[in-house]
C-alpha cells in the first residue's frame, strides 16, 4: 500500500505532516512553496550507497585503532 | 538527536525512523535546538503568573478572589470532587466545563445544567481513548452536542473513537474539508452511523435548553487559507456568566469578531490556538476582558506554545490562567451566578 503523507498545518517554522494516524513535524522550508493544508505530499529518500561506504571506512579504521592489540 | 517528533513527544525511529530522519535531521536540528532554548527561557520566565505554579494556592483558593463582577456569593470551600462524585449535582442547575488535558489539543467536555452533554473537539488521535475513557468516567452514554472546531489532527484526532464509543446527537463543524486521514475518520465514522452534520458558523445556536444560550459567533466569512480561522468560536451564557470557546481561531477570525460589533466578553476564556501570539490580539483580549483563561496545551511541545507574547498579555490583563499541561484536566463550575475552579489534576 502506498505511504501517504499529508500536510495537516502549520506551526510556526514547521509543517506537521500526517502518516495514517501518526503526525510528525518537519521543516516548513523542506516544502515547495504553495504548499497548503491539506495537500499530501511526496516524500523520496535515497540511500547514497558512496557515501555510506566512505563513513564505514572511516568508522572501521577508527575501530580498528581502537582495539588493544 | 536522532529520534522524530511525533505530536511533540520525542519518537524514537519507530515507523516513519529510520528513513526519514537523517534527512530531516540536519534540517531541523538547529532550529529544533532554538526552539528549546527558547521553550526553556520561556517555562523560566513563564513559571511565576499561572496559576498552577503556586503551589501555595489550594484548589478552590480562586473563587475567594476577585469575584467583583460576579455577584452572588462565592462557593468558597468547594472542595475538588472526587473521581466519579463530579457529576452528582447534574442537571441539578450546575454548568461544568472540564478541559481535558489532552497533551498538544483541545477537548472540552462541557456539562449542562439540564444534565445534557457538550463536547468541545477530541484532541489528537492518541488521545482518542483517554477522551472517552474521561467521559465514560463522568457516566455519559450520550453526547448532545458534538462540535469539531476546524479539521486540524489536534482537534479531530480522536473524535472518530468518540463517535463511535457513545450515542451522538447533533454535530456541528465549519464547511471545510482538509486531506488528512484524520478527518477522513471523522466523516467515515460519522457516515456509519448515518449522521448528518450541521454547518457551525456565525449565526447558528445550538438548542442548549432554558436559561442557557450558545452561540457560534465565528467563522463569520469562508474561504480562509488557514484552517485555524475556519475555527467555530462558541459563546456560552449561563445566567451572569459567559464562557468563550475559541477553538484556534487566529487574528484574522477575532478581528471579524470585533468589527462585527457583537458581544464577546466573557468570564472564561479558551484561549485560542494553544496561546499562540497569532491569536489572542490585545484588541480582542480587551472586548472578552475575561477573569479566567484556559490554554490546553501539551508539555514540552515544538512550537514553544503558549508563546510568551501571549502570556504577558493575559497578565498584563490581570487574567487568571490555567494550562493543561501544569493542571491537567481543569474543571470549571458554574451555577449561572459564580463561576469557579472546582478541580485539577495536579
Amino acid at each position: 500500500m502506498a505511504v501517504v503523507f499529508v500536510i495537516d498545518r502549520f506551526e510556526g517554522d514547521w509543517a506537521v505532516i500526517e502518516l495514517d494516524r501518526l503526525t510528525f513535524n518537519i521543516p516548513k522550508v523542506l516544502l515547495p512553496e504553495g504548499a497548503r493544508e491539506g495537500d499530501v505530499i511526496e516524500i523520496k529518500v535515497s540511500v547514497n550507497k558512496k557515501a555510506t561506504a566512505k563513513r564505514r571506512k572511516t568508522a572501521q579504521k577508527m575501530m580498528n585503532e581502537l582495539f588493544e592489540g | 538527536m536522532s529520534s522524530l517528533r511525533v505530536n511533540g513527544k520525542v519518537m524514537p525511529g519507530k515507523l516513519i525512523g529510520k528513513s526519514l530522519l537523517g534527512l530531516f535531521q540536519r534540517c531541523g536540528c538547529r532550529i529544533l535546538a532554538r526552539l528549546v532554548a527558547l521553550l526553556l527561557l520561556a517555562v523560566l520566565s513563564i513559571a511565576l503568573i499561572t496559576g498552577c505554579a503556586l503551589p501555595e494556592q489550594p484548589p478552590g483558593a480562586e473563587t475567594s478572589g476577585g469575584q467583583g463582577e460576579m455577584a452572588g456569593s462565592p462557593s468558597t470551600g468547594q472542595e475538588p470532587a472526587a473521581a466519579g462524585d463530579e457529576s452528582s449535582d447534574a442537571g441539578e442547575g450546575v454548568l461544568r466545563a472540564h478541559f481535558l488535558d489532552v497533551g498538544q489539543g483541545d477537548a472540552i467536555f462541557l456539562e449542562l445544567p439540564d444534565g445534557r452533554v457538550m463536547l468541545i473537539d477530541a484532541g489528537p488521535n492518541e488521545a482518542g481513548t483517554k477522551v472517552v475513557s474521561y467521559l465514560r468516567e463522568h457516566g455519559v452514554k450520550r453526547i448532545d452536542f458534538l462540535i469539531a472546531t476546524h479539521p486540524h489532527a489536534d482537534h479531530i484526532g480522536g473524535m472518530d473513537a468518540v463517535i463511535r464509543s457513545f450515542d451522538i446527537g447533533a454535530v456541528y463543524m465549519p464547511r471545510v474539508a482538509t486531506g488528512t486521514k484524520t478527518f477522513e475518520e471523522v466523516l467515515l465514522a460519522l457516515k456509519e452511523k448515518g449522521l448528518k452534520a450541521k454547518e457551525a458558523k456565525s449565526g447558528v445556536s445550538i438548542p442548549v435548553g432554558e436559561g442557557l444560550a450558545a452561540e457560534f459567533i465565528a467563522p463569520r466569512g469562508s474561504g480562509y487559507e488557514d484552517l485555524n480561522n475556519w475555527s467555530s468560536v462558541l459563546r456560552v451564557c449561563y445566567g451572569d456568566v459567559a464562557l468563550l470557546f475559541t477553538g484556534d481561531a487566529e487574528a484574522e477570525s477575532e478581528m471579524e469578531m470585533l468589527e462585527a460589533g457583537i458581544p464577546l466578553r466573557a468570564d472564561l476564556l479558551k484561549v485560542a490556538h494553544h496561546g499562540s501570539s497569532s491569536s489572542t490580539t490585545p484588541r480582542f483580549l480587551q472586548a472578552v476582558r475575561p477573569k479566567y483563561a484556559v490554554i490546553s496545551v501539551g508539555a514540552g511541545n515544538d512550537y514553544g506554545h503558549p508563546h510568551k507574547e501571549t502570556l504577558k498579555n493575559l497578565e498584563k490583563a490581570g487574567v487568571q490562567v490555567y494550562r493543561t499541561d501544569r493542571c491537567g484536566t481543569v474543571v470549571f463550575r458554574s451555577d449561572g451566578r459564580t463561576l469557579a475552579v472546582e478541580s485539577r489534576e495536579k
